[in-house]
C-alpha cells in the first residue's frame, strides 16, 4: 500500500489559469475603459480589443447551487470566466458584445440586479452577523437585504452626485472598511460583558484577559473564593474585546444592542484624502427582520446627500464643504453629547477657529 | 562553538514547557522561542530552530494551535465550546 | 408526512419581500437537502426573536499542522439545533483579483456540497473564499480534496492573512504595477508565515493598483502598496477635444476638482504642472481616454491600518514614497522581513503593527529597520516641543 504524501503549503491556485482569453493577450495593456450603462463596463486595449463587463449584485452569503447558477449563465455567455469584485459584486466577463442584453435579461429573471457602477450605490460589504458570528450586537446578512431593498433604485441607476460605499459591521472589530466608508452601519453593545465567574476559572487566563481591554478596565478581583475579574463599569466601551478572548465573559444584550450609523468616509485619494467616518446616529434599537428605523435613517442621509452634494463629491466632500451644523441641519439628525468625542484623541476633534457659517 | 542543541530537544523542552504551563498560561509561538533561546543560550538555538521544532510537533499531533483573539501553543483537549457540542 | 424538523420562520420569511436577492430564499432552497441549514435557519430566526446572537468560539480546531484558515464554532443551544451544534468556518485561499474559471467554482463547491453546509461567503472580508459551517471531523477530509484539486488554506489567527488585491493589470488601465503577480508572489513566499501563525497578532497585506485604493488597503491592510508614478501624465489632446466635443465640462468637472490646480485648459489643450500633482487619480478617472498615469510606474509603500480592535482604528501612514515593484520583489521583501523582525521582538500580544509604531513612535521605528526619517513620512513636522534628544554636548567634549 502507497501512502500519498500530505500536501501543504501550496497557496493558492496561480491566478493566469483563470484568465480570460482576451484578458491574457491584454493583459497590463489596457487603455480605457467606458460605462456603457449601469453595470456594464468596456475595457479598451491598446490592441484594440475589448472586453465587455457585467456587474451584478450578490447577497455574498450563497449556497453552492446559486454559484452554480451563475456558473451557468458563465458558461452560456462568459466562455466559463467571471470575477468577484472586493465589494461581492459578480462580474461576468464577455468577449461578444451581443451576449451583454441576453445575460442581463437572464440575471434579471434569476432575481440579480445588475448596476453597481460609476455614480451608483454599490454592493454593501458586510460582516457575519447572527448568522455565524460569536460577539454580534445586529446581523449583518439581514440588515444589507433590508437596506438594498430601500436603495435598490440607486443600484440599477447612477444619478447620485457621485459613486456611494454601504458597510455594515456587526460590532466594533468592524471585519471590513466600515470606518472608511460614505455610510457604515454598526452593531454596538452599551452594557459591560456579564462574567460567569465559574466558567472563567476553568476557561480564561486571567492575566491575558486583564491584557485585552483598550481601557484598563478588567482588574482581578476574587469572588465568592474564585480567582476571577471584574469591569470597572465606568471605563467600559462594550468593544467585547475581552469575550474574544475569554468566553465567560458574554457582552451580548438583547435590551441594549442595537446600531449605530457613521458618515463621510472613503479610502480613494482623488481629491480629497482618505478619512474615517464620523457620527450621525449614535443609536438606533434591533428591530428585526427588517430595520425600518435604520433603513429609513440611511436612505434619509442618502436622499439629502443626493439632493445637495454637487458632482464628484462624495459624502465626505460634501459635509466638508456644508459643514457639519449644516449636515445635522438638513438631515433633521439630532446632535447630542455623543457626537463630541472624549476618547483618546478627542481635543483634535474640537473646533478651533471662528470659521462658523451662521 | 557550543553545540547545537538538535530540533528534538528543542521539541521536547518545548512541550515541557507548554504542559507544565497548561491551564496557567497560554504560550504564543513566539514566546515559546524566546524561553528556548533563553534555556539553551542563543549560540545553540536560533529563531529559525525554535520554529522548525514547533513546526514538527505540531506535523505529528501532540501541539495544536489555540485561538482566542491571539494565536496559542496548546496540548491537545476538547476545549469549552467543543464538549458541550459532543465532542471527544 | 410532515418532517419533524421542518421549522417555521416567519421573521425571515419577511427577508424574501424585496428586490435585492434574499439569503433567506437561497438558504431556505439549500435546506431541503441539507439538515444543517435547517437548523442554521431556525437558529437564526430564534435570533431575530430574542434579538441575540447563538454562537460560541471554540479554539482548538484546524487541520493538522496549520495553526491558520478553519476558525471553530458552536451553537450555544447544541440541543434545540444538533446539526449546528459545531458549524467551522474554512477559509479557502482565493486565486489574485478573485478571477474564477466556473471549472474552478464547480470544483469548490463540489468539494464543499460532499462535507459541509453548502453556504459560502463570496468572499470574506479579508479576500478569501469562505466555507460556512462543517463539523470537526471533516476538516481533513476537506483539505485533503482542496489539496488534490490545487487549493490551499488561507490565514487565520496570528499570522499573514491571506493576501488579497484589486484586478489590476488584468482588467484596468490604472495599475501601475503587477497587483496579481505580487500577491500571488508574496502568498507563496510566506505560506509558513501564512499558514503557522508565529507573530504576536494578525498581518495584512494589500495590493492596490492606485491611489483609487479599490481594495481599501489604506483602511485595512498591516502593509499597503498603493501604485504610483513619478514622471508625467499621458495625454492625448485629440481624445481631450472629443471629451469636449461630447459636452464634457472639462473646466468644472476637471480643472476646478484637482487639489493642487495644476491642471489648465486652454482652448482645447489641456496641460498638467506635473510638479504639483499629487497623483490623487480624479482627472484620470473622469478623462479615461485621454489621461493616462506615467510610465515611471512603481508603488507607494504605507503601514500600519486597522479597524479599532485595541486602540482604535488607524490608517495606513507612508514608509516609502516610491519603490519599483518588480519580480522578484527583492527590496520589498527584505523591508517586510525587518519589519517582521522588529514587530516580534518589540511588538506585545494582540498589538497590530501601526499600534506598535504608534507606542514606540514612527521616528523609533523607522530608525530600527534601517529606513532614513524623511518629510514624505508625515503631514507635518512636530508641532510641540517635547523633544527627547538623544544627542547633546557634555564640557570638555572636544570641539569639531
Amino acid at each position: 500500500m502507497t501512502t500519498e504524501e500530505r500536501k501543504t503549503d501550496i497557496g493558492p491556485p496561480n491566478y493566469e489559469k483563470f484568465l480570460h482569453p482576451i484578458i491574457k493577450e491584454n493583459y497590463g495593456k489596457w487603455k480605457y475603459h467606458e460605462t456603457l450603462k449601469p453595470g456594464v463596463l468596456v475595457h479598451v486595449s491598446e490592441t484594440g480589443a475589448s472586453i465587455y463587463t457585467v456587474r451584478g449584485g450578490s447577497p455574498r452569503l450563497v449556497s453552492v447551487d446559486f454559484i452554480r447558477m451563475i456558473c451557468d449563465l458563465a458558461d452560456k455567455y462568459c466562455d466559463g470566466y467571471l470575477r468577484f469584485t472586493s465589494r461581492n459584486n459578480i462580474e461576468f466577463l464577455l468577449a461578444n458584445k451581443e451576449n451583454i442584453d441576453p445575460l442581463i435579461g437572464e440575471l434579471n429573471s434569476n432575481g440579480i440586479p445588475v448596476g453597481g457602477t460609476n455614480n451608483a450605490i454599490s454592493n454593501i460589504v458586510h460582516t457575519q452577523g447572527w448568522v455565524h458570528c460569536h460577539s454580534a450586537a445586529t446581523d449583518a446578512s439581514g440588515l444589507v437585504k433590508a437596506v438594498m431593498d430601500e436603495l435598490y433604485d440607486y443600484f440599477t441607476t447612477m444619478k447620485l452626485p457621485h459613486k456611494l460605499r454601504i458597510a455594515v459591521a456587526c460590532c466594533l472589530n468592524m471585519c471590513g472598511a466600515v470606518h472608511c466608508s460614505d455610510i457604515a452601519i454598526l452593531g454596538i453593545h452599551r452594557r459591560p460583558p456579564n462574567i460567569n465567574h465559574e466558567a472563567l476559572k476553568n476557561m480564561c487566563e486571567v492575566p491575558t484577559t486583564i491584557s485585552s481591554c483598550p481601557t484598563a478596565a478588567i482588574r482581578p478581583a476574587t469572588v465568592e473564593g474564585i480567582q476571577s475579574v471584574e469591569v470597572d463599569e465606568d471605563k467600559c466601551m462594550y468593544c467585547g474585546n475581552c469575550f474574544t478572548v475569554c468566553p465567560a465573559m458574554p457582552i451580548a444584550d438583547p435590551l441594549n444592542d442595537g446600531i449605530s450609523i457613521w458618515v463621510g468616509g472613503k479610502v480613494s485619494n482623488a481629491r480629497t484624502e482618505p478619512m474615517f467616518t464620523k457620527l450621525a446616529i449614535p443609536f438606533i434599537p434591533n428591530n428585526p427582520p427588517r430595520w425600518p428605523e435604520v433603513t429609513g435613517a440611511v436612505k434619509n442621509i442618502v436622499e439629502v446627500y443626493a439632493k445637495h452634494a454637487r458632482k464628484y463629491e462624495r459624502v465626505g466632500e460634501w459635509i466638508s464643504r456644508i459643514g457639519w451644523p449644516k449636515f445635522f441641519d438638513l438631515t433633521g439628525l439630532e446632535f447630542t453629547k455623543y457626537h463630541i468625542d472624549d476618547f483618546k484623541h478627542a481635543g483634535t476633534t474640537y473646533r478651533k477657529t471662528t470659521q462658523i457659517r451662521h | 562553538m557550543a553545540d547545537k542543541v538538535s530540533l528534538e530537544e528543542i521539541g521536547e523542552a518545548m512541550y515541557k514547557m507548554v504542559e507544565e504551563f497548561a491551564g496557567k498560561k497560554k504560550f504564543k509561538p513566539g514566546e515559546l522561542g524566546k524561553e528556548m533561546i533563553a534555556q539553551f543560550g542563543e549560540d545553540r538555538v536560533t529563531k529559525k530552530d525554535c520554529k522548525e521544532a514547533l513546526k514538527l510537533l505540531m506535523n505529528s499531533g501532540r501541539l495544536v494551535y489555540g485561538y482566542y483573539g491571539g494565536t496559542s501553543v496548546e496540548i491537545p483537549h476538547v476545549e469549552g465550546a467543543a464538549k458541550d457540542a459532543g465532542e471527544k | 408526512m410532515a418532517d419533524e424538523k421542518e421549522r417555521k420562520t416567519p421573521l425571515l420569511d419577511e427577508l424574501e419581500k424585496g428586490r435585492w436577492p434574499s439569503f433567506v430564499t437561497d438558504l431556505k432552497k439549500i435546506a431541503e437537502r441539507k439538515p444543517m441549514v435547517k437548523d442554521l435557519l431556525g437558529q437564526l430566526e430564534l435570533s431575530y426573536k430574542e434579538k441575540k446572537g447563538h454562537w460560541k468560539h471554540g479554539g482548538l480546531v484546524g487541520v493538522r499542522g496549520y495553526g491558520g484558515g478553519v476558525i471553530g464554532r458552536y451553537s450555544d443551544l447544541p440541543e434545540q439545533f444538533p446539526d449546528v451544534k459545531m458549524f467551522h468556518t474554512t477559509r479557502v485561499n482565493q486565486p489574485s483579483g478573485w478571477f474564477y474559471t466556473t471549472k474552478a467554482l464547480r470544483e469548490l463547491c463540489d468539494i464543499w456540497d460532499k462535507y459541509g453546509s453548502g453556504l459560502t461567503n463570496v468572499h470574506g472580508s479579508t479576500g478569501d473564499f469562505v466555507f460556512l459551517g462543517s463539523n470537526t471531523d471533516v476538516l481533513e477530509s476537506i483539505f485533503t480534496d482542496l489539496s488534490k484539486a490545487g487549493w490551499d488554506l488561507g490565514g487565520s489567527g496570528s499570522d499573514v492573512r491571506t493576501p488579497s488585491c484589486c484586478n489590476g493589470p488584468a482588467r484596468c488601465e490604472l495599475a501601475c504595477y503587477d497587483t496579481l503577480d505580487m500577491t500571488y508572489d508574496l502568498t507563496t513566499t510566506y505560506q509558513d508565515e501564512l499558514h503557522r501563525p508565529a507573530f504576536v497578532y494578525k498581518w495584512k497585506f494589500k495590493m492596490a493598483g492606485c491611489p483609487n485604493d479599490c481594495v481599501a488597503s489604506i483602511a485595512r491592510s498591516d502593509l499597503a502598496v498603493i501604485g504610483t508614478w513619478r514622471d508625467n501624465i499621458r495625454i492625448d489632446q485629440a481624445a481631450v477635444k472629443e471629451y469636449l466635443d461630447n459636452g464634457l465640462d472639462i473646466t468644472s468637472d476637471v480643472v476646478l476638482k484637482c487639489p493642487n490646480q495644476c491642471i489648465r485648459l486652454e482652448g482645447n489643450e489641456l496641460s498638467i504642472k506635473n510638479e504639483d500633482c499629487v497623483k490623487c487619480m480624479h482627472c484620470l478617472n473622469v478623462m479615461s481616454k485621454a489621461l493616462r498615469p506615467g510610465e515611471d510606474k512603481g508603488a507607494t509603500i504605507l503601514i500600519g491600518g486597522k479597524a479599532p480592535i485595541m486602540e482604535g482604528a488607524l490608517l495606513s501612514s507612508v514608509l516609502v514614497p516610491f519603490m519599483k515593484m518588480e519580480k522578484p520583489y527583492t527590496e520589498f521583501k527584505e523591508l517586510i522581513e525587518s519589519i517582521w523582525e522588529f514587530w516580534d521582538e518589540y511588538g506585545v500580544a494582540r498589538e497590530r503593527i501601526g499600534e506598535c509604531i504608534q507606542r514606540v513612535g514612527l521616528g523609533n521605528f523607522v530608525e530600527a529597520i534601517g529606513l532614513e526619517p524623511i518629510p514624505q513620512m508625515v503631514s507635518q513636522p512636530r508641532d510641540n516641543p517635547y523633544i527627547f534628544y538623544e544627542e547633546y554636548f557634555e564640557e570638555g567634549d572636544e570641539e569639531e
